[in-house]
């Protein structure tokens, strides 16, 4: 079953796929679902030897191309809609040990290919207005499967975070005839103290307003809407940047560092993003420190504040150090 | 980037993608010469 119900005291949808609750759960090594199928081995997702890159779709999806509504569901007040979407995974290796970190450079580069094609193949069907593209990684963020992946959503509507963000820059784009987004660049650019580290085309810095201790935002310096629009030098530099980054998060705390990593960028659902919508890649680790997680509570869940204990001027300095000792 | 599309028994698909040696064109530097920070190069 996969539906969404209209939320109308926040005005956002919820996605209920109720079959998910028996997805399959942190499996031994030996029986991971996303290996390569060996011979007389157990049958995988991937009927293959070996492998570089495999997409696939989700078996437990959020949301499903051919999902229907069973009548009298949902009221005016309360209306339902189908859970209509697609859900995929992306291999990013057929090596169950290794992480996005750990990848060579061409491996990450052939990601980014796959990441632009699954974001014009997915966007361009009728009904999804948004492709997510994302990664959960660690236990602590909740991951059931270890071996090296990340998943898309292709949502049927424009998601309420990255939804909040593009009216602040069309909003922002209006008033000043500038995108947002540009201008948060060039102000840290200016700054300099939460720049972890940038290349030709990309910089990576911990935002103003973070809102987790080691947060990390990757901005196209060019106003490039999605990552179908960057050009072969800005996608390798992307690499560069992006290894550097996740070398610098794993130097941290001498660990391979949990986090979410989501990708915002233009929706696909047939408006004008031009100067509004500006890709970039978006980490939230979880830890503050090597011992400690920062937990989304009262504050956080209830009210929508987020408290922190530390500066991001602070944690850039870390990163940044773990980056120079790696030299 | 070849990209080769499968039917799973369920219906489900599965694409493979396969990438030829240099494809994409080659990087902006050696593979060994990270970090690359255009300030450490006098370059803004």
């Amino acid at each position: 079953m996969n539906q969404i119900r209209w939320d109308p005291t926040l005005r956002e949808w919820v996605a209920y796929a109720t079959h998910r609750q028996d997805r399959t759960f942190l499996p031994p090594a030996e029986y991971c679902p996303l290996c390569p199928t060996k011979p007389g081995g157990f049958p995988t997702e991937v009927p293959r030897e070996s492998y570089e890159i495999v997409v696939f779709e989700n078996r437990f999806p959020s949301f499903t191309p051919d999902a229907a509504l069973q009548d009298g569901e949902g009221t005016l007040l309360t209306p339902v809609a189908p859970g209509r979407g697609v859900c995929e995974v992306v291999l990013y290796t057929d090596d169950h040990d290794a992480t996005l970190a750990s990848l060579g450079e061409e491996r990450i580069r052939g990601l980014i290919e796959v990441w632009a094609d699954r974001y014009g193949e997915l966007g361009s069907r009728e009904f999804v207005d948004y492709v997510f593209i994302f990664e959960n990684k660690g236990e602590a963020i909740g991951v059931t499967l270890n071996h090296p992946h990340g998943q898309i959503y292709a949502y049927p509507f424009i998601p309420p975070r990255p939804k909040k963000e593009l009216e602040a820059a069309h909003e922002y784009h209006r008033k000043r005839g500038r995108c947002l987004h540009c201008d948060i660049i060039s102000q840290e650019h200016e700054d300099g103290r939460r720049v972890i580290t940038k290349g030709e085309h990309f910089t990576a810095f911990i935002p103003f307003y973070a809102h987790f201790p080691y947060e990390v935002h990757l901005y196209s310096r060019r106003c490039a809407p999605s990552i179908q629009d960057l050009s072969p030098e800005e996608r390798w530099d992307l690499v560069r940047v992006l290894k550097r980054l996740l070398m610098s998060y794993d130097a941290l705390f001498g660990f391979s560092l949990p986090y979410m990593m989501v990708m915002h960028q233009a929706p696909t659902d047939g408006g004008d993003y031009e100067g509004v919508a500006h890709f970039h890649i978006e980490f939230y680790p979880p830890n503050r420190t090597a011992e400690k997680l920062k937990y989304l509570a009262g504050s956080e869940t209830g009210a929508g504040v987020y408290v922190m204990d530390v500066l991001p001027e602070a944690s850039a300095e870390e990163l940044r150090e773990k980056i120079e000792d790696s030299i | 980037m070849k990209k080769e599309r499968q039917a799973k028994e369920d219906g489900r698909y599965t694409i493979f993608y396969t990438f030829e040696e240099d494809e994409g064109g080659e990087g902006p530097g050696s593979p060994g010469d990270i970090p690359r920070d255009p300030e450490e190069r006098g370059e803004d």
